[in-house]
């Protein structure tokens, strides 16, 4: 009995193929989803693609045994920011007018023609031999208890900053969401 | 024992995302799909980040990509914020007609 990510799998091969198919479908799944955010006109739609999107970035997470940002990820992400975004989109309630017009069709090429050239260059910089390793697996996922030390010793500033972020961005909103006094 | 998943994959999907983002970005002109836009691309950085991570077996990485995501969400918070603002300003929230700046 071998064991990948501490589950029990019957043979090595087997279980390594599973994975495999795994990332392919899951992949797959957020490359699909983001284009299916660019290519609707609706945002509401868009917002439900991107949704789709997060929860396969989450499931990648998992995938590569980092249960906790997994976990975040979809709690976080999917679960407050995209609520926020359906949210605004409901709360403006925009016409088609609204919306903003189509973009200009020698735009449209331009961005895409922009955007193979980057993809092109990340992916020609990521084939070093490095990157060709595999991911090992440990018996366990990660240790939940050695994240938490560390956020909280070595990282403890940054952590403390990061709430304070959080509440500035708080009053912040409170401040421009407030509507203007008459006459000012 | 490593379970079969390379790297530079995970690699390849982060790349793709965020040209995927950097796309939208480019070509739209409904500013709350370009803030999509940019939290797809947050996105990508976060799984390159978890994949090194992983690759190195060191938790820093991770850490990061908490603090990634929290800034995330103060930064969509106050955004949207904007975003609201300017609809009250312009009725409208197409990219183009928040033109004031401009000269």
């Amino acid at each position: 009995m071998q064991r990948i990510f501490g589950w029990e799998v019957f043979s090595e091969a087997r279980g390594k193929m599973a994975l495999k198919v795994l990332f392919l479908l899951v992949a797959l799944g957020a490359v699909a989803g983001a284009i299916g955010m660019l290519a609707s006109p609706n945002p509401v739609h868009s917002a439900l693609f991107l949704v789709a999107t997060l929860f396969c970035v989450a499931a990648t997470y998992l995938l590569l045994g980092t249960e906790f940002l997994a976990i975040v990820q979809i709690i976080v992400y999917a679960g407050a920011i995209m609520v926020l975004f359906l949210f605004i989109i409901m709360l403006l309630n925009l016409r088609r007018d609204e919306f903003g017009v189509d973009p200009i069709p020698s735009q449209q090429v331009g961005g895409i023609m922009v955007t193979v050239l980057l993809a092109i260059g990340l992916i020609a910089v990521i084939g070093s031999a490095v990157a060709l390793r595999t991911f090992r697996s440990p018996l366990t996922l990660t240790p939940l208890p050695e994240l938490a030390r560390a956020l909280f010793t070595k990282y403890l500033l940054a952590f403390e900053i990061a709430s304070l972020i959080l509440l500035i961005a708080m009053i912040g909103i409170v401040v421009m969401a407030k509507r203007p006094k008459e006459g000012v | 024992m490593d379970t079969g998943i390379k790297v530079a994959w995970v690699l390849w999907l982060s790349a793709i995302l965020f040209s995927l983002g950097a796309l939208g970005v480019l070509i739209k002109r409904n500013s709350i799909v370009i803030f999509m836009s940019i939290e797809l691309m947050l996105n990508a950085a976060n799984m390159a980040l978890v994949a090194f991570s992983r690759m190195h077996n060191n938790l820093d990485g991770q850490i990061v990509v908490f603090f990634t995501m929290t800034l995330a969400a103060a930064e969509v918070a106050v955004g949207l914020a904007i975003i609201v603002a300017l609809f009250r300003l312009k009725h409208s929230i197409d990219v183009d007609q928040a033109s004031l700046l401009r000269w």
